[in-house]
């Protein structure tokens, strides 16, 4: 095995293990929200699921990012390619975006999100703008998103 | 555009028809009535306000409690996700208002809080018996009668816990103190210990020093029930069965109740009825002998209106008036069959404004389009269409819920589409196919799609970033328009235009070398005309000279907002990239069993699971993001909200569907 594909896994570790972190924590901080509204009224589950699902997103990007680096470097072909440090070092940058922006901007949706429940909390009919809100922070995982798969399709393998 | 034009109606009507005249406008459920103002021309009418002889006796929050408390014994099949297929019970109007008369809801009402009443004293003796069953199972292995213990006239039982390690030194010391005394115990906790003390009762006041010393808890029997510990806990058990059984009978007639009392869900939504025709009268004024109404019609209603009047009834006068500007004239979108679900969209950002454009024509392309580029997949989008349509075929619901579900059929097929461009089918499913159906797998993964994503990114990109591109302009030159329609045509050239031909220009840079030479040399004066006219118009506003320059110079700083616009669209992308390869992981993560015998299943079951969550994420993901798009890059462009919704005074119903209303 060569040393870079060492360095192309640690890539597609941290892709999926940081926005997936992040993700995780996002869902968490909307769905103790949701908890507290539910208490208060249970019909509300269906919409509190939606608003706590949207952080989630973050992993799913992450995860996205790590398949593609191992598709790319023929993990699941059973052959991986043999890389040069310089490539796998290439690999592990392009994974860093959605690693780290997906992280933060997971915790941050979560946080809008929970504000969003708390809206829809005292006023239900703003339902429209309550999921908005926190599709706006996800602009910017889905920009990193963007870089990471544009930097990866960069390298040549 | 596609809002609904409205005037304002004007009845006045006798006094003696006011009942069966409200039931008719109620039946016809297009009027929206308002609060008639006091102005001169009502000067010495009163509020029509008899609200004192409702015309039902039954309360209709004693029939919702009937409702709430009888729903709870429903048969198995009318509970739960099956409830959602029965389809609601057809009543007509007349049938409706006879419930009332023949049942008799007192005695229901009466039999039905006695019977609450009854199960909560059931469960309130419940939890007595409980927290006596918690406290004497501690002393189970007591053989003394609790109830004499107190009897002796010379010896005292003492019971109580203590903590385990404390328990030595207090029986030391009460040997010491007192010398002849049983201590005893019987059973242990976690960390403490009960026991008994038998002592004569003239050395009681040596010993209590002592058991406050070593923190002991006293435990004082303090219940009716008689015998040892054991005996007690014997007759709980049995009190609780009982309580159970009668529960249980008390269960079987509440269903038997429930089954043959089914009227007060019509009876329910008649009294709804009622009240809101009852609130309704609050708006209306009367002379000594005239009832006046007045509200707001949509001019292809009235028609009806004045058709319906005539058949009905003689004494009455109606006209019509057009808005004026300065009233809050209620909003109604009037939009084809095909566009309509599309108006969900719209409403849950907020209505336009009565005197703007209704943007959902426009909008339904673009969301159709933008949300079979998200999901894009011809698996889920075919399991999206399929269900919501036997769902729209099988489910009882109500407007807004077809409306929606509607949307979200349409929302399939588009997917479908993206699908088949894209070459998503389950992800890359066919792929698993065996040898045989190389053709066909050829044909749609490769020669059928127009772009691979997963192998070149870059086109699919550039085809959301291009949307984005069609929709902002879009957005612009709605807005010119709209300037143009309300006589604002410098306005709109100064304002729109202008960043049209700036923007138009800066793309046509961007594409250099791909276009031929004389479109070079057009970009350029397209940039600079642009720029030039932003300059020295956006200022306007301003009055000193240089403030206006300055203003115009800043209002350049506004294309780093049509840039970001437009990266925006590359969610698109990100959506539509992701749905696939989550796919495809499912794909091969449930491939890779190769377990004998069951393997089949088990990858099954991951496709099954894998495959769902993937259509639920990635299906709200581009809902979400698809609206986001409409909202914030599009109706920012041009869209003035604001509007409020016209909601008709008409016969609404929860539990039932009322036949002669007209569609």
């Amino acid at each position: 095995m060569s040393d870079g594909i060492i360095l192309a896994y640690l890539g597609a570790a941290l892709a999926i293990g940081l926005a997936g972190s992040g993700s995780a924590i996002g869902v968490g901080i909307a769905g103790t929200t949701g908890t507290g509204l539910m208490t208060e009224d249970p019909s509300k589950f269906g919409l509190v699921l939606i608003l706590q699902a949207i952080p989630g997103t973050q992993g799913i990007y992450g995860l996205l990012v790590g398949f593609l680096v191992l598709t790319k470097i023929g993990v699941f072909a059973g052959s991986p390619a043999s890389l040069t440090v310089k490539q796998g070092l290439m690999i592990l940058y392009a994974c860093l975006p959605i690693a780290i922006a997906g992280f933060f901007s997971a915790i941050y949706q979560g946080k809008t999100s929970a504000g969003s429940i708390g809206l829809i909390a005292r006023r239900p009919e703003e339902v429209g703008k309550a999921v908005v809100m926190p599709a706006m922070v996800e602009t910017y995982a889905v920009l990193a998103l963007l870089s990471s798969i544009l930097m990866l399709n960069g390298v040549e393998v | 555009m596609a809002i609904s034009e409205v005037s304002k109606f004007h009845i006045f009507a006798h006094l003696s028809i006011k009942e069966s005249l409200l039931n008719e406008l109620q039946k016809l459920g297009f009027l929206e009535i308002i609060q008639i103002e006091e102005k001169e021309e009502f000067c010495g009418w009163n509020n029509l306000d008899d609200s004192s002889n409702s015309p039902s006796s039954a309360s209709l929050n004693d029939v919702k409690f009937c409702i709430d408390f009888l729903s709870n014994y429903a048969n198995e099949e009318d509970k739960g996700i099956k409830s959602l297929f029965t389809t609601k019970k057809t009543y007509s109007y007349d049938e409706l208002e006879k419930i009332e008369q023949q049942h008799n809801f007192s005695v229901l009402h009466a039999q039905c809080k006695k019977l609450d009443n009854e199960l909560n004293e059931l469960n309130l003796q419940e939890n007595r018996l409980n927290a006596v069953k918690a406290e004497i199972e501690r002393w189970q292995e007591l053989e003394l009668d609790l109830s004499k213990i107190d009897d002796s006239k010379h010896i005292k039982f003492i019971l109580g816990s203590i903590a385990k390690n404390s328990f030595s030194n207090l029986a030391l010391g009460i040997e010491q103190q007192v010398g002849a005394s049983i201590i005893q115990l019987v059973g242990e906790e976690k960390n403490r210990v009960n026991m008994i003390i038998i002592t004569l009762v003239e050395n009681t006041p040596k010993i209590e020093p002592l058991l406050q010393q070593y923190l002991f808890e006293t435990f004082k029997y303090s219940h009716t029930f008689t015998g040892t510990p054991k005996q007690i806990l014997k007759t709980i058990k049995e009190q609780l069965l009982g309580i159970e059984k009668k529960r249980r009978e008390m269960e079987r007639n509440l269903k038997k109740l429930h089954s043959k009392n089914q009227f007060i869900y019509p009876l329910y939504d008649f009294l709804f009825i009622i009240q809101e025709k009852e609130e309704t009268k609050k708006y209306l004024k009367k002379s000594e002998k005239t009832l006046a109404i007045r509200g707001w019609v949509q001019n292809k209603d009235i028609p009806k209106l004045q058709k319906r009047l005539k058949e009905k009834f003689s004494a009455y006068e109606v006209s019509f008036s057009s808005p004026k500007e300065d009233e809050q004239i209620p909003v109604a979108l009037k939009n084809t069959y095909i566009v309509k679900p599309f108006e969900t969209i719209t409403e849950l950002y907020s209505l336009p404004g009565y005197y703007e454009i209704d943007p959902t024509p426009i909008l339904s392309i673009f969301y159709f389009v933008f949300f079979g580029l998200a999901l894009s997949d011809v698996g889920y989008g075919a399991t999206l269409a399929i269900i919501t349509y036997f769902a729209l075929k099988r489910l009882d619901l109500g407007e807004g819920g077809k409306k929606f579900l509607r949307l979200l059929h349409y929302c399939g097929l588009s997917a479908i589409t993206g699908g088949i461009l894209l070459g998503s089918w389950f992800g890359d499913i066919l792929n698993y196919l065996p040898p045989m159906f190389d053709g066909l797998k050829i044909f749609l993964m490769q020669k059928l799609p127009l772009i691979n994503p997963t192998k070149n990114p870059i086109p699919l990109l550039i085809l959301s970033l291009t949307l984005g591109v069609i929709q902002i302009y879009t957005g612009i030159i709605l807005k010119f328009l709209d300037n143009v329609r309300k006589g604002k045509l410098i306005d709109g050239l100064m304002d729109q235009i202008s960043w049209l031909s700036l923007l138009t220009g800066i793309i046509l840079v961007l594409l250099k070398g791909v276009l031929p030479l004389f479109l070079e040399r057009l970009s350029l004066i397209l940039a600079y005309a642009g720029i030039i006219t932003i300059v020295l118009t956006q200022g306007r506003g301003q009055k000193n000279i240089l403030l206006k320059l300055g203003g115009g110079i800043l209002a350049l700083y506004d294309i780093s907002g049509y840039f970001s616009d437009v990266l925006s669209y590359s969610r698109l992308f990100a959506l539509g990239l992701a749905t696939g390869v989550l796919g495809q992981m499912f794909n091969m993560v449930a491939t890779m069993f190769h377990i004998p015998y069951i393997g089949f299943f088990v990858t099954l079951l991951i496709l099954v699971i894998g495959h769902t969550f993937n259509l639920l994420m990635s299906g709200l993901g581009s809902f979400i993001h698809d609206a986001r798009l409409q909202y914030v890059e599009f109706f920012s462009k041009f869209y003035e909200a604001g509007g409020i919704p016209f909601r008709p005074f008409t016969l609404r119903t929860l539990y039932t569907k009322i036949k002669d209303i007209e569609e």
